[in-house]
């Protein structure tokens, strides 16, 4: 148990990107019109939720501070 | 510390003296504290039926948050010092909930914002073992601003490898970390369910809080000042009407003297001023005599 909440943990931004970041990226495209349109919308969000966490994993933070 | 406080100043000023004026404006029970505290707790949790049920728009009910987040350091940060409780081990208990509750707008964990505070008075600008050595002399505001905003102010997790002797801070450490983990985990759930709401009642307001809080209460009472007892922190003055950055520029008497109650600062530091001037505070010339609502913005 111990060992699977550290492997969360340790990628808690890949977790954040995907979960926080995915589920906003996924609110606000479903109120924009011009969206309508496209296909597996929420997957896409979600995608890019991710990839947005994945790359602040690597790089070890959110900002270019 | 002991050399630095017997240093050499004329009887009429020593320590004890300093002492026993800032043990006059220490005894008081802090009620308008734990009302800010509790009250914007409360305020903050009512947005939510507010907001959902369409009484208010979002974008008001943001505004009220960042405000409500921007409030709630303050009476959890009197909390860490036991500034409620006074000593009395019966009234700990209102330590502990306004330290708690206040906090829950900045989704932040009391226990280890309470260790890392008492390391960060014990350590003050010491580069290896200050915990907020990083925003407290940072280059510039905007560094702390997005220092602020990144997570790196509130990352405090490599002081508990430096404090790795220390039980007690080891113990609350510990405690906070699983109330971060609960925050985290209630966080992704919220966000999951209502996103935007999420975003603009919690976790925006959450980081425009940190940012203020880091700004006033870290970075600008500490630029440029050294390690020392006198020296760590300085009086400055500010654009600012000081009710609005929580009058942080009388913050240098809070490190001298950390249980005087918020509110009872420009008394004493009225009182304590020529103690002050005598061991050299930084800027302790420009206090004014009588610190009113307003004498602190720099004309």
């Amino acid at each position: 148990m111990e060992k699977f909440l550290e492997t969360i943990l340790d990628h808690s931004k890949i977790w954040f990107g995907l979960i926080f970041i995915g589920s906003v990226i996924n609110a606000v495209t479903q109120e924009i019109i011009f969206f309508n349109d496209v296909p597996y919308l929420s997957v896409i969000s979600f995608l890019v939720g991710f990839f947005i966490g994945l790359v602040a994993h690597i790089r070890g933070k959110w900002l270019w501070v | 510390m002991g050399i630095d406080i017997k240093n050499a100043v004329s009887e009429e000023f020593s320590f004890e003296k300093e002492k026993a004026v800032a043990r006059k404006y220490a005894q008081r029970f802090q009620w308008e504290m734990i009302l800010i505290g509790i009250g914007q707790a409360c305020v903050w949790l009512s947005l939510w039926p507010l907001v959902m049920y369409g009484i208010i728009p979002l974008w008001m009910g943001f505004i009220v948050a960042s405000f409500c987040a921007c409030m709630s350091y303050l009476p959890s940060h009197e909390a860490q010092h036991g500034n409620y409780s006074r000593g009395d081990p019966k009234k700990r208990w209102i330590d502990a909930l306004v330290g708690h509750i206040t906090l829950v707008t900045l989704i932040y964990p009391y226990e280890i914002l309470r260790v890392t505070h008492m390391k960060h008075h014990a350590y003050t600008n010491h580069d290896d073992k200050d915990p907020d050595f990083l925003t407290s002399n940072a280059k510039s505001a905007k560094d702390v601003v997005l220092m602020s905003l990144d997570g790196t102010s509130t990352d405090y997790e490599k002081y508990k490898e430096i404090f790795s002797s220390d039980a007690a801070f080891q113990k609350a450490f510990d405690k906070g970390v699983k109330v971060f983990l609960a925050y985290r985990a209630v966080l992704m759930l919220v966000v999951f369910l209502f996103p935007l709401q999420t975003l603009l009642l919690w976790w925006l307001p959450a980081k425009i809080g940190v940012v203020y809080t880091t700004l006033f209460f870290s970075y600008y009472p500490h630029i440029g000042t050294e390690i020392g007892r006198y020296k760590n922190t300085r009086f400055w003055q500010h654009w600012m009407p000081r009710y609005i950055n929580h009058s942080m520029q009388l913050h240098f008497v809070h490190h001298l003297h950390p249980n005087i109650g918020h509110y009872d600062e420009p008394k004493a530091i009225e009182e304590l001023k020529p103690f002050l001037i005598a061991r050299g505070v930084p800027g302790a010339e420009q206090i004014p005599d009588r610190i009113t609502y307003n004498p602190l913005i720099k004309i």
